[in-house]
Protein backbone atom coordinates (compact mmCIF):
# COMPACT_ATOMS: atom_id res chain seq x y z
CA UNK A 1 0.00 0.00 0.00
CA UNK A 2 2.54 2.33 0.89
CA UNK A 3 4.84 1.45 -2.28
CA UNK A 4 1.63 1.87 -4.19
CA UNK A 5 1.30 5.64 -2.80
CA UNK A 6 4.40 6.95 -3.80
CA UNK A 7 3.67 5.42 -6.90
CA UNK A 8 0.10 7.74 -7.34
CA UNK A 9 1.24 10.57 -9.32
CA UNK A 10 2.92 8.81 -12.23
CA UNK A 11 0.10 6.23 -12.21
CA UNK A 12 -2.45 9.11 -12.32
CA UNK A 13 -0.94 9.94 -15.71
CA UNK A 14 -1.49 6.64 -16.64
CA UNK A 15 -4.89 5.82 -16.00
CA UNK A 16 -6.42 9.14 -16.58
CA UNK A 17 -6.53 8.41 -20.58
CA UNK A 18 -8.03 5.03 -20.24
CA UNK A 19 -10.63 7.25 -18.01
CA UNK A 20 -11.41 9.17 -20.66
CA UNK A 21 -11.94 6.61 -23.04
CA UNK A 22 -14.12 4.98 -20.40
CA UNK A 23 -16.32 8.07 -19.48
CA UNK A 24 -17.42 7.86 -23.29
CA UNK A 25 -18.63 4.93 -23.58
CA UNK A 26 -22.43 4.33 -23.87
CA UNK A 27 -23.18 1.68 -21.60
CA UNK A 28 -24.98 2.70 -18.85
CA UNK A 29 -23.15 0.27 -16.33
CA UNK A 30 -19.77 1.13 -17.70
CA UNK A 31 -20.43 4.80 -16.97
CA UNK A 32 -21.27 5.01 -13.43
CA UNK A 33 -18.46 2.70 -12.98
CA UNK A 34 -16.86 5.13 -14.88
CA UNK A 35 -18.20 8.18 -13.06
CA UNK A 36 -17.28 6.49 -9.55
CA UNK A 37 -13.86 6.39 -10.71
CA UNK A 38 -13.84 9.94 -12.01
CA UNK A 39 -14.77 10.93 -8.14
CA UNK A 40 -12.09 8.95 -6.96
CA UNK A 41 -8.69 9.30 -8.49
CA UNK A 42 -9.35 12.84 -10.53
CA UNK A 43 -12.21 15.13 -9.46
CA UNK A 44 -10.31 18.01 -10.61
CA UNK A 45 -10.51 17.03 -14.05
CA UNK A 46 -13.63 18.97 -14.98
CA UNK A 47 -12.67 18.89 -18.49
CA UNK A 48 -12.99 15.24 -19.08
CA UNK A 49 -16.55 15.24 -18.69
CA UNK A 50 -17.66 18.43 -21.28
CA UNK A 51 -18.06 15.70 -23.97
CA UNK A 52 -20.07 13.39 -22.15
CA UNK A 53 -22.25 15.63 -20.29
CA UNK A 54 -25.19 15.21 -22.46
CA UNK A 55 -24.88 11.13 -22.82
CA UNK A 56 -24.47 11.05 -18.99
CA UNK A 57 -27.77 13.31 -18.57
CA UNK A 58 -29.63 10.49 -20.98
CA UNK A 59 -28.23 7.36 -20.07
CA UNK A 60 -29.28 8.86 -16.42
CA UNK A 61 -32.24 6.66 -16.14
CA UNK A 62 -31.47 3.55 -17.81
CA UNK A 63 -28.67 3.35 -14.82
CA UNK A 64 -28.33 1.44 -11.72
CA UNK A 65 -29.74 3.26 -8.62
CA UNK A 66 -26.20 2.87 -7.40
CA UNK A 67 -25.02 4.41 -10.55
CA UNK A 68 -27.69 6.79 -10.09
CA UNK A 69 -26.29 8.30 -6.97
CA UNK A 70 -22.92 8.63 -8.29
CA UNK A 71 -23.89 10.25 -11.56
CA UNK A 72 -26.36 12.63 -9.27
CA UNK A 73 -23.17 13.43 -7.33
CA UNK A 74 -20.64 13.87 -10.31
CA UNK A 75 -23.29 16.13 -12.18
CA UNK A 76 -24.09 18.56 -9.35
CA UNK A 77 -20.39 19.13 -8.66
CA UNK A 78 -19.78 19.64 -12.47
CA UNK A 79 -22.73 21.78 -12.85
CA UNK A 80 -21.41 23.98 -9.60
CA UNK A 81 -18.20 24.12 -11.34
CA UNK A 82 -18.70 24.65 -14.68
CA UNK A 83 -22.38 26.73 -15.30
CA UNK A 84 -23.63 30.23 -14.30
CA UNK A 85 -26.30 30.36 -11.64
CA UNK A 86 -29.92 29.73 -13.40
CA UNK A 87 -32.20 32.22 -12.86
CA UNK A 88 -35.99 32.86 -14.09
CA UNK A 89 -38.10 35.24 -15.13
CA UNK A 90 -38.98 37.94 -12.44
CA UNK A 91 -42.79 37.28 -12.71
CA UNK A 92 -44.97 35.19 -14.80
CA UNK A 93 -46.90 38.20 -15.83
CA UNK A 94 -43.53 39.82 -17.21
CA UNK A 95 -43.30 36.51 -19.32
CA UNK A 96 -47.04 36.38 -20.95
CA UNK A 97 -46.91 40.16 -21.54
CA UNK A 98 -44.12 40.22 -24.03
CA UNK A 99 -45.98 37.31 -25.89
CA UNK A 100 -47.49 38.56 -28.34
CA UNK A 101 -44.79 41.43 -29.05
CA UNK A 102 -42.24 40.73 -31.91
CA UNK A 103 -38.47 40.33 -30.79
CA UNK A 104 -39.39 39.81 -27.39
CA UNK A 105 -36.72 38.35 -25.23
CA UNK A 106 -36.09 35.59 -23.21
CA UNK A 107 -35.68 36.77 -19.36
CA UNK A 108 -34.75 33.71 -18.32
CA UNK A 109 -31.52 32.30 -18.35
CA UNK A 110 -31.63 29.02 -18.09
CA UNK A 111 -28.82 26.75 -19.87
CA UNK A 112 -30.10 24.45 -22.43
CA UNK A 113 -27.82 22.18 -20.64
CA UNK A 114 -29.32 22.80 -17.76
CA UNK A 115 -32.74 22.30 -19.06
CA UNK A 116 -31.65 18.91 -20.16
CA UNK A 117 -30.36 17.82 -16.58
CA UNK A 118 -33.35 19.21 -15.49
CA UNK A 119 -35.77 17.10 -17.72
CA UNK A 120 -34.15 13.57 -17.65
CA UNK A 121 -33.63 14.42 -13.46
CA UNK A 122 -37.31 14.51 -12.96
CA UNK A 123 -37.79 10.92 -14.66
CA UNK A 124 -36.06 9.53 -11.40
CA UNK A 125 -38.58 10.77 -9.67
CA UNK A 126 -40.55 7.72 -9.56
CA UNK A 127 -37.69 5.58 -8.51
CA UNK A 128 -38.55 2.44 -6.31
CA UNK A 129 -35.43 4.11 -4.06
CA UNK A 130 -35.59 6.37 -2.18
CA UNK A 131 -32.07 7.14 -1.74
CA UNK A 132 -32.26 8.25 -5.55
CA UNK A 133 -35.39 10.68 -4.55
CA UNK A 134 -33.17 12.01 -1.59
CA UNK A 135 -30.44 12.54 -4.35
CA UNK A 136 -32.35 14.19 -6.54
CA UNK A 137 -33.83 16.94 -4.27
CA UNK A 138 -30.71 17.79 -3.40
CA UNK A 139 -29.75 17.84 -6.92
CA UNK A 140 -32.52 20.21 -7.11
CA UNK A 141 -32.03 22.29 -4.68
CA UNK A 142 -27.87 22.57 -4.99
CA UNK A 143 -28.54 23.50 -8.68
CA UNK A 144 -31.97 24.37 -10.09
CA UNK A 145 -34.07 27.49 -9.63
CA UNK A 146 -36.54 27.10 -6.52
CA UNK A 147 -39.45 27.01 -8.87
CA UNK A 148 -38.18 23.44 -9.87
CA UNK A 149 -38.76 22.20 -6.14
CA UNK A 150 -42.63 21.79 -6.05
CA UNK A 151 -42.49 19.19 -8.65
CA UNK A 152 -40.63 17.29 -6.56
CA UNK A 153 -41.96 17.38 -3.14
CA UNK A 154 -44.84 14.94 -3.56
CA UNK A 155 -42.19 12.15 -4.86
CA UNK A 156 -40.27 13.36 -1.25
CA UNK A 157 -43.70 12.99 0.87
CA UNK A 158 -44.76 9.47 -0.74
CA UNK A 159 -41.42 8.17 0.78
CA UNK A 160 -42.35 9.67 4.08
CA UNK A 161 -45.16 6.58 4.16
CA UNK A 162 -42.33 4.12 4.36
CA UNK A 163 -42.65 2.78 7.63
CA UNK A 164 -38.63 1.80 8.17
CA UNK A 165 -36.78 3.25 10.43
CA UNK A 166 -33.94 3.77 8.18
CA UNK A 167 -35.55 5.38 5.59
CA UNK A 168 -37.73 7.44 7.80
CA UNK A 169 -35.10 9.39 9.04
CA UNK A 170 -33.29 10.72 5.92
CA UNK A 171 -36.46 11.68 4.09
CA UNK A 172 -37.74 13.21 7.34
CA UNK A 173 -34.55 15.53 7.57
CA UNK A 174 -34.64 16.16 3.79
CA UNK A 175 -38.56 17.61 4.31
CA UNK A 176 -37.24 19.33 6.85
CA UNK A 177 -34.34 21.34 4.99
CA UNK A 178 -36.85 21.81 2.17
CA UNK A 179 -39.67 23.12 4.50
CA UNK A 180 -37.13 25.37 5.98
CA UNK A 181 -36.02 26.90 2.97
CA UNK A 182 -39.10 27.39 0.97
CA UNK A 183 -42.27 27.27 3.46
CA UNK A 184 -44.73 28.70 1.19
CA UNK A 185 -45.12 26.28 -1.24
CA UNK A 186 -43.78 23.29 0.28
CA UNK A 187 -47.02 24.00 3.35
CA UNK A 188 -49.23 22.74 0.54
CA UNK A 189 -47.63 19.34 0.71
CA UNK A 190 -47.07 19.38 3.95
CA UNK A 191 -50.41 18.66 4.15
CA UNK A 192 -49.95 15.30 2.99
CA UNK A 193 -47.63 14.20 5.10
CA UNK A 194 -49.04 11.38 7.50
CA UNK A 195 -48.75 13.70 10.48
CA UNK A 196 -48.69 11.34 13.13
CA UNK A 197 -45.11 10.79 12.76
CA UNK A 198 -43.72 12.50 15.97
CA UNK A 199 -40.07 12.99 14.53
CA UNK A 200 -41.72 14.52 11.45
CA UNK A 201 -43.27 16.86 13.76
CA UNK A 202 -40.72 17.72 16.10
CA UNK A 203 -37.96 18.10 13.10
CA UNK A 204 -40.41 20.61 11.45
CA UNK A 205 -41.67 22.12 14.39
CA UNK A 206 -37.26 23.09 15.08
CA UNK A 207 -36.96 24.50 11.29
CA UNK A 208 -40.42 26.36 11.43
CA UNK A 209 -40.81 29.62 12.66
CA UNK A 210 -44.04 30.03 15.14
CA UNK A 211 -46.03 31.89 13.22
CA UNK A 212 -45.42 29.99 9.89
CA UNK A 213 -47.33 26.65 8.49
CA UNK A 214 -48.05 23.87 11.67
CA UNK A 215 -49.69 20.34 10.09
CA UNK A 216 -52.55 19.31 12.05
CA UNK A 217 -52.67 16.75 14.38
CA UNK A 218 -54.80 13.76 14.08
CA UNK A 219 -54.67 10.24 15.18
CA UNK A 220 -52.84 7.59 13.24
CA UNK A 221 -56.34 5.46 13.53
CA UNK A 222 -57.95 7.74 11.60
CA UNK A 223 -55.35 7.66 8.63
CA UNK A 224 -56.30 3.88 8.50
CA UNK A 225 -59.84 4.18 7.81
CA UNK A 226 -59.39 7.19 5.39
CA UNK A 227 -56.93 4.95 2.97
CA UNK A 228 -59.53 4.70 0.97
CA UNK A 229 -60.43 8.30 0.13
CA UNK A 230 -58.12 9.97 -1.62
CA UNK A 231 -55.01 12.13 0.01
CA UNK A 232 -54.51 14.41 -3.09
CA UNK A 233 -58.37 15.77 -3.15
CA UNK A 234 -57.69 19.36 -3.67
CA UNK A 235 -60.64 20.57 -2.35
CA UNK A 236 -59.36 19.09 0.85
CA UNK A 237 -56.16 21.39 0.72
CA UNK A 238 -56.33 24.99 1.57
CA UNK A 239 -53.91 27.20 2.00
CA UNK A 240 -53.49 27.65 5.76
CA UNK A 241 -51.41 30.32 5.37
CA UNK A 242 -53.44 32.90 6.54
CA UNK A 243 -54.96 31.14 9.76
CA UNK A 244 -52.99 30.42 13.15
CA UNK A 245 -52.85 27.38 14.68
CA UNK A 246 -55.80 26.16 16.63
CA UNK A 247 -58.04 27.60 13.65
CA UNK A 248 -56.21 25.10 11.22
CA UNK A 249 -57.35 22.25 12.70
CA UNK A 250 -60.98 20.47 11.60
CA UNK A 251 -62.60 23.45 9.74
CA UNK A 252 -63.19 21.26 7.20
CA UNK A 253 -63.76 17.91 8.69
CA UNK A 254 -65.67 17.15 11.96
CA UNK A 255 -63.96 13.96 12.46
CA UNK A 256 -60.91 15.58 12.58
CA UNK A 257 -61.78 18.08 15.04
CA UNK A 258 -62.85 15.80 17.31
CA UNK A 259 -59.98 13.75 16.84
CA UNK A 260 -57.47 17.14 17.08
CA UNK A 261 -59.12 18.02 20.27
CA UNK A 262 -58.35 14.81 21.85
CA UNK A 263 -55.17 14.95 20.37
CA UNK A 264 -55.15 18.53 22.37
CA UNK A 265 -55.84 17.18 25.29
CA UNK A 266 -53.75 13.90 25.50
CA UNK A 267 -50.96 16.74 24.96
CA UNK A 268 -48.66 13.73 23.59
CA UNK A 269 -45.81 14.02 20.84
CA UNK A 270 -44.25 17.00 22.91
CA UNK B 1 -6.80 -33.38 1.38
CA UNK B 2 -5.44 -31.82 -1.81
CA UNK B 3 -7.36 -30.05 -4.30
CA UNK B 4 -5.71 -32.06 -7.17
CA UNK B 5 -7.25 -35.25 -5.61
CA UNK B 6 -11.07 -33.87 -6.89
CA UNK B 7 -12.29 -31.14 -8.17
CA UNK B 8 -15.28 -30.77 -5.86
CA UNK B 9 -12.91 -31.54 -2.86
CA UNK B 10 -11.50 -27.99 -3.38
CA UNK B 11 -14.66 -26.66 -2.93
CA UNK B 12 -14.31 -27.05 0.83
CA UNK B 13 -11.64 -24.32 0.88
CA UNK B 14 -13.60 -21.09 0.74
CA UNK B 15 -15.92 -22.65 2.96
CA UNK B 16 -13.22 -22.71 5.57
CA UNK B 17 -11.99 -19.53 4.25
CA UNK B 18 -15.18 -17.84 5.38
CA UNK B 19 -15.21 -19.08 8.66
CA UNK B 20 -11.70 -17.56 9.00
CA UNK B 21 -9.72 -20.94 9.17
CA UNK B 22 -6.36 -20.28 7.96
CA UNK B 23 -5.62 -22.29 5.18
CA UNK B 24 -2.87 -20.23 3.79
CA UNK B 25 -0.61 -23.98 4.13
CA UNK B 26 -2.19 -25.31 1.20
CA UNK B 27 -1.14 -22.06 -1.28
CA UNK B 28 0.86 -23.80 -3.54
CA UNK B 29 -1.43 -26.79 -4.32
CA UNK B 30 -4.32 -24.20 -4.45
CA UNK B 31 -2.64 -22.21 -6.81
CA UNK B 32 -1.68 -25.34 -8.86
CA UNK B 33 -4.68 -25.26 -9.95
CA UNK B 34 -4.73 -21.84 -11.45
CA UNK B 35 -4.48 -23.51 -15.22
CA UNK B 36 -8.04 -25.17 -14.78
CA UNK B 37 -10.56 -24.39 -17.98
CA UNK B 38 -13.28 -25.06 -15.39
CA UNK B 39 -14.95 -21.86 -13.99
CA UNK B 40 -16.22 -22.59 -10.98
CA UNK B 41 -12.48 -23.66 -9.89
CA UNK B 42 -10.39 -20.39 -11.59
CA UNK B 43 -13.34 -17.91 -9.27
CA UNK B 44 -12.25 -20.30 -6.01
CA UNK B 45 -8.54 -19.87 -6.85
CA UNK B 46 -8.79 -16.30 -7.31
CA UNK B 47 -10.98 -15.87 -4.54
CA UNK B 48 -7.80 -17.79 -2.47
CA UNK B 49 -5.43 -15.37 -4.14
CA UNK B 50 -7.15 -11.95 -2.89
CA UNK B 51 -7.30 -13.54 0.17
CA UNK B 52 -3.50 -14.85 0.83
CA UNK B 53 -1.72 -13.05 -2.14
CA UNK B 54 -0.14 -10.02 0.50
CA UNK B 55 1.37 -12.54 2.74
CA UNK B 56 3.09 -14.71 0.42
CA UNK B 57 3.86 -12.16 -2.56
CA UNK B 58 6.75 -14.75 -4.08
CA UNK B 59 4.37 -17.18 -4.41
CA UNK B 60 1.53 -14.87 -5.89
CA UNK B 61 4.04 -13.65 -8.38
CA UNK B 62 4.09 -17.30 -10.39
CA UNK B 63 0.72 -17.07 -10.58
CA UNK B 64 0.70 -13.94 -12.04
CA UNK B 65 1.56 -15.31 -16.03
CA UNK B 66 -1.46 -17.65 -16.15
CA UNK B 67 -3.55 -14.77 -15.29
CA UNK B 68 -1.94 -12.41 -17.63
CA UNK B 69 -2.62 -14.67 -20.24
CA UNK B 70 -6.42 -15.09 -19.11
CA UNK B 71 -7.00 -11.54 -19.55
CA UNK B 72 -7.02 -12.45 -23.63
CA UNK B 73 -9.26 -15.32 -23.61
CA UNK B 74 -12.41 -15.83 -25.44
CA UNK B 75 -14.71 -15.70 -22.83
CA UNK B 76 -15.68 -12.08 -21.19
CA UNK B 77 -16.33 -13.22 -17.91
CA UNK B 78 -12.87 -15.13 -17.54
CA UNK B 79 -10.93 -11.79 -18.86
CA UNK B 80 -13.31 -9.69 -16.24
CA UNK B 81 -12.14 -11.73 -13.33
CA UNK B 82 -8.91 -12.39 -14.47
CA UNK B 83 -8.49 -8.48 -14.50
CA UNK B 84 -10.43 -8.00 -11.16
CA UNK B 85 -7.73 -10.29 -9.61
CA UNK B 86 -4.69 -8.96 -10.76
CA UNK B 87 -6.08 -5.65 -10.07
CA UNK B 88 -7.49 -6.83 -6.52
CA UNK B 89 -3.73 -8.45 -5.49
CA UNK B 90 -2.06 -5.91 -3.28
CA UNK B 91 1.65 -6.46 -4.83
CA UNK B 92 3.50 -3.41 -6.17
CA UNK B 93 5.61 -5.17 -8.72
CA UNK B 94 2.90 -5.71 -10.43
CA UNK B 95 1.46 -2.62 -10.73
CA UNK B 96 2.68 -1.35 -14.11
CA UNK B 97 1.12 -4.37 -15.14
CA UNK B 98 -2.18 -3.99 -14.03
CA UNK B 99 -2.10 -0.64 -15.79
CA UNK B 100 -1.15 -1.99 -19.29
CA UNK B 101 -3.81 -4.69 -18.54
CA UNK B 102 -6.52 -1.67 -17.74
CA UNK B 103 -5.53 0.18 -20.81
CA UNK B 104 -5.76 -3.54 -22.97
CA UNK B 105 -9.26 -3.72 -21.53
CA UNK B 106 -10.86 -0.16 -21.53
CA UNK B 107 -11.38 -0.92 -25.69
CA UNK B 108 -12.78 -4.22 -25.20
CA UNK B 109 -15.76 -5.61 -26.90
CA UNK B 110 -17.66 -6.84 -23.74
CA UNK B 111 -18.73 -4.28 -21.22
CA UNK B 112 -18.79 -5.77 -18.51
CA UNK B 113 -14.81 -6.12 -19.23
CA UNK B 114 -15.06 -2.72 -19.56
CA UNK B 115 -16.87 -2.13 -16.19
CA UNK B 116 -14.58 -3.92 -14.32
CA UNK B 117 -11.58 -2.11 -15.77
CA UNK B 118 -13.48 1.09 -14.70
CA UNK B 119 -13.75 -0.37 -10.97
CA UNK B 120 -10.08 -1.74 -11.80
CA UNK B 121 -8.96 2.35 -12.11
CA UNK B 122 -10.33 2.65 -8.66
CA UNK B 123 -8.71 -0.52 -7.13
CA UNK B 124 -5.54 0.96 -8.69
CA UNK B 125 -5.19 3.63 -7.88
CA UNK B 126 -5.95 3.33 -3.78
Amino acid sequence: MLANASLDPGMKQDLVPSLQVLLEDRVPAVISCALAAWEHVCPERTDLLHRPYRSICRLLVEMDEWGQLVAMRVLTFYVRRCFNKPTEPESPQDANANFYEDGAEDTSSLDPDLVILYKFAMQLLHSRSSAVVIALVRLFQDIAPPSYLPRIIPSLIRLSRIRSQSTLYPVLSTIAVVASQDPVSSSYYLLTVDPLLCPCQTVLRQTHRPNSYRPPQTRYPRLISDRGKSRSNPTRIKPLLQKRGSQNRGRSDTSRRQMCNEMHDRKSCR
Amino acid sequence: MTPRCHPLRFLAYPQLMSRGTDVSSYFTSVIQLIASPNLEIKKLVYIYLLRYAESNPDLALMSINTIQKSLTDKNQIVRAMALRVMSGIRVPLISGLVIIGIQRCVTDLSFFVRKTAAIAIIKCYE
